[in-house]
């Protein structure tokens, strides 16, 4: 039309200063329809295109190139993987700005992009621009042509992804045949899976070229194998990693609540020392707990305490919890709602101290010992009870005794409450087991049927370990919790008993004594705080292997070192090694292990239990069950 | 599936006995000997593996030494459960240990049923003029009870390898007419999942060209 328009048989000036408007119009008009068929869906466009050009790019076209559909970029012809960095624990994301991985996708609505990108560059071009209608004419021309273009490759291109996913999704449903998956849902559940996870990767590329570097000289590369199923675990665009979302969301529907209502109350008050046990605080406790109180006004007070003492982080927490902050928030009733806040903020605190500092996990030193003894009958060192406890309690500090007694029976009674309703948190429990496990097995399965080099024993380990740490990295805080709820009577007993053996040593577990290894288990002190930092482990599989099995070895090492150094060979069976397993538990002051082990039982894989992770489990678990009968 | 009987099969044993009868002495005893190198884990003497080859198979042994205080007895089950194998120890001298060894048979038959192969085992042949369990008798409860009794000296080294080679024999031909009856095997175990048809994926097409 335009073409005709400008026939130069015109040559009239005013019929040229026409036809330029009516040009101008037309071009406008024009650029307005590229604007509309860039946004409109493929199949609108393609079906108005007016042009269809043959051939991808054509070189013979009349016009030159103009410089607005030079810019913008074509359709990339391969598609390169989104730079990764092979050790990144960053997933990989798709950068919006690269054409080929979004034409990947969804090429149809990159081409969209690309053609609306033409016509604002061509709209600002002409706009600026002051050229011949014949040029304007020209230049829409070819705008008009390369949006068709665009479309017709997006479309071809769409056609070619279809077959290709087809061809992949016969091929995922022959796989998954291969798994005997008896439940006809489940089995198609995995053949969709795997038939995306084909498709996926045909599209990205990234991890076909991963997968590529997994094996070296016919044997699997461990290191790179982990990282390369964590890679896809954390990726942003892989099925597999949504998987890992659907489950975690799953679990939290159910964690995320109770974990805002009960964290804080197990958290502070089953721990060691334990402080509501049955009958309430006999008066020379509680007069006790005033002493600590008296003498620790300061926090600078109780660090020094700390030092001298040698006393777990955990009791000061305790002790400055009920002297400090929660017994003055009883007395001042009125003023309850602020100090509340600051108790949690001092709470806070202090166990960001927790996080950082080695925490001594020693018994109470003698200055101590009588501040927490409220079961014991061993007799105190009279040396070091000051004499003001003996001394009449003065009228202001009744108050405090009051507060005391009183704070503790009420976290009693809501910890009886919250006991009360286990079975229903059983039952969650086992929900959220459930889906867990689900996808453990499913994430498994689909790792070893598509990508071949994982198909192996030690591709089976690999695949443990990131399933693992992928699924309870970001879900392993609640998931505590709710297992504390559920075992919250055995984990409250746990913590009187850890309690009660805070100033007992290695002789009070039955340990033969040729391995009290001369310092009356000391020596065991720093597998103590091992076996501490099970909590902050999210993995059951790491649990078992960093803890539990390393807490075995190092006793074993640690006895060996010590008649290696005597020349002499004494060899440690069961019998030697479950009493000092049971030593170091109850040191250990986690009442939380009765958590930790059943984590560890529910999720470490049936095949691991034979080995030695097995073993080590089942002595802790003994040893637990052990000190439950105390 | 073709393959599977060339696995490895993995076999766990539980040793069950009074203190002092010998039963961390005869697994070191069993395990040091075999090879000159030592073999123990780093967990030593509670912990054991031992890979041996029975009539070509091959097969892997995960010995479970267990505490046998006795305040420690109600807790058993968290060891030998889902083991194929038992050892239970007794000192020829002490009656008393032959008498935990009955007791240990009875628990294991009740909670293993007849899946676990029973080897009792009266250790300290090496100290016959102080024997107090008489030999005859312990053969024929040990029969009477679905057992097999073996003598050994930890000391000498003497009965110690038959013992866990007659038991590896036993749990592999255990195993072998449980899987013929069609027991159920976990699919997707530890080992590779096997794929029926190993055709190679479609070949990726090449990009480009007409983009």
């Amino acid at each position: 039309m335009i073409q005709t328009l400008l026939s130069p048989d015109q040559q009239n000036v005013t019929q040229r200063l026409e036809l330029a408007k009516l040009a101008n119009l037309c071009s406008e008009r024009i650029v307005n329809f590229c604007e509309l068929q860039a946004a409109l869906p493929l199949k609108n466009g393609m079906v108005e295109s007016p042009a269809k050009p043959t051939s991808p790019i054509s070189p013979q076209s009349p016009l030159s190139t103009p410089e607005t559909t030079r810019r913008p970029a074509h359709f990339p012809t391969s598609l390169q993987s989104p730079s990764l960095e092979r050790r990144s624990s960053k997933s990989p994301s798709v950068d919006m700005s690269d054409g080929a991985v979004l034409a990947a996708v969804d090429p149809i609505k990159y081409a969209k992009i690309l053609n609306q990108r033409m016509v604002e560059h061509l709209k600002k071009r002409l706009e600026k621009m002051e050229c011949s209608p014949q040029r304007r004419a020209n230049m829409t021309q070819e705008l008009f042509r390369k949006i068709s273009e665009n479309n017709e490759k997006a479309k071809l291109m769409q056609e070619q992804q279809r077959r290709r996913q087809q061809q992949l999704k016969s091929y995922a449903d022959k796989r998954t045949r291969a798994l005997n998956l008896k439940d006809p849902a489940k089995k198609k559940e995995h053949e969709e899976w795997l038939a995306s996870i084909l498709i996926h990767d045909d599209k990205f590329k990234w991890p076909l070229s991963l997968k590529s570097q997994l094996k070296h000289e016919n044997k699997l590369d461990v290191s790179a194998a982990n990282d390369f199923c964590t890679t896809i675990l954390r990726s942003t665009t892989h099925p597999m990693s949504d998987i890992v979302k659907t489950c975690h969301s799953k679990v939290k529907t159910v964690t995320d609540p109770l974990h805002e209502k009960y964290s804080t109350l197990v958290s502070d008050a089953v721990l060691v020392p334990y402080l509501y046990s049955e009958p309430l605080l006999s008066d020379e406790a509680v007069a006790k707990l005033e002493v600590l109180a008296d003498s620790s006004p300061e926090e600078n007070t109780f660090s020094t305490v700390e030092e001298n003492c040698n006393v777990s982080v955990d009791e000061i927490k305790l002790a400055k919890y009920m002297t400090d902050k929660e017994i003055s928030k009883l007395i001042n009733d009125d003023k309850a709602g602020d100090t509340q806040g600051d108790a949690q903020q001092e709470v806070d605190a202090q166990q960001e101290v927790d996080a950082q500092q080695e925490v001594a996990v020693s018994s109470f030193d003698d200055e101590m010992d009588y501040l927490f003894d409220s079961e014991d009958d061993e007799v105190l060192n009279d040396k070091v009870v000051p004499d003001d406890v003996t001394s009449p309690v003065v009228p202001g500090k009744l108050n405090n005794l009051a507060a005391a007694d009183e704070l503790a029976s009420k976290i009693r009674n809501e910890l009886d409450e919250v006991e009360g309703q286990s079975a229903a948190f059983k039952k969650q429990l086992s929900t959220v087991t459930g889906y867990l496990h689900e996808t453990m097995h499913c994430l498994s399965r689909l790792f070893r049927l598509a990508y071949e080099p994982l198909n192996s024993e030690e591709g089976y380990d690999v695949i443990n370990t990131a399933v693992q740490e992928c699924l309870f990295s970001d879900i392993g805080d609640q998931l505590q919790i709710l297992y504390r709820l559920a075992n919250l009577k055995k984990e409250r007993k746990m913590a009187e008993i850890m309690t009660s053996f805070i100033e007992k040593d290695i002789s009070h577990m039955q340990v033969n004594e040729k391995w009290y290894l001369d310092t009356r288990g000391e020596c065991y002190n720093h597998l103590v705080s091992h076996l501490r930092r099970i909590t902050a482990i999210h993995s059951p599989l790491e649990k078992a292997l960093s803890c539990t099995v390393r807490l075995h070895a190092g006793v074993v090492e640690t006895a060996e070192a010590f008649y290696a150094a005597k020349h002499k060979q004494e060899p440690m069976g069961a019998d030697d090694l479950l009493p000092i397993i049971c030593y170091i538990v109850v040191k250990s002051q986690i009442p939380q292990i009765i958590s930790q082990c059943n984590i560890m039982a529910d999720f470490i894989p049936p095949e691991y239990m034979m080995e030695q992770e097995g073993y080590c489990l089942s002595t802790v678990q003994t040893a637990v069950e052990y000190l439950l009968t105390l | 599936m073709a393959g599977a009987q060339n696995r490895t099969s993995s076999f766990k044993i539980v040793l069950l006995g009074e203190g002092c009868v010998g039963k961390t002495s005869l697994v070191l005893r069993y395990v040091e000997d075999k090879f000159n190198d030592k073999h123990y884990s780093t967990l030593q003497a509670s912990f054991l593996t031992k890979k041996l080859n029975i009539n070509g198979s091959r097969v892997s042994l995960a010995i479970w030494d267990t505490a046998g205080q006795e305040r420690f007895h109600a807790l058993g089950p968290i060891y030998y459960r889902d083991s194929q194998g038992a050892i239970l120890v007794y000192d020829i001298t002490d009656e008393d240990s032959f008498e935990k060894v009955k007791m240990w048979v009875k628990e294991l038959r009740k909670m293993l049923g007849n899946a676990v192969q029973l080897c009792i085992v009266g250790n300290k042949i090496d100290k016959e003029k102080e024997r107090h369990v008489a030999a005859a008798a312990a053969e024929e409860y040990a029969k009477s009870v679905g057992a097999k009794h073996y003598h050994s000296s930890a000391k000498l080294n003497k009965g110690v390898e038959e013992l866990f080679v007659d038991l590896s024999k036993r749990m592999l031909q255990k195993k072998l007419s449980s899987d013929e009856s069609g027991s159920d095997r976990a699919v997707g175990g530890r080992g590779s999942v096997v794929i029926a048809d190993d055709s190679a994926a479609p070949a990726t097409q090449k990009k480009g060209g007409c983009c």
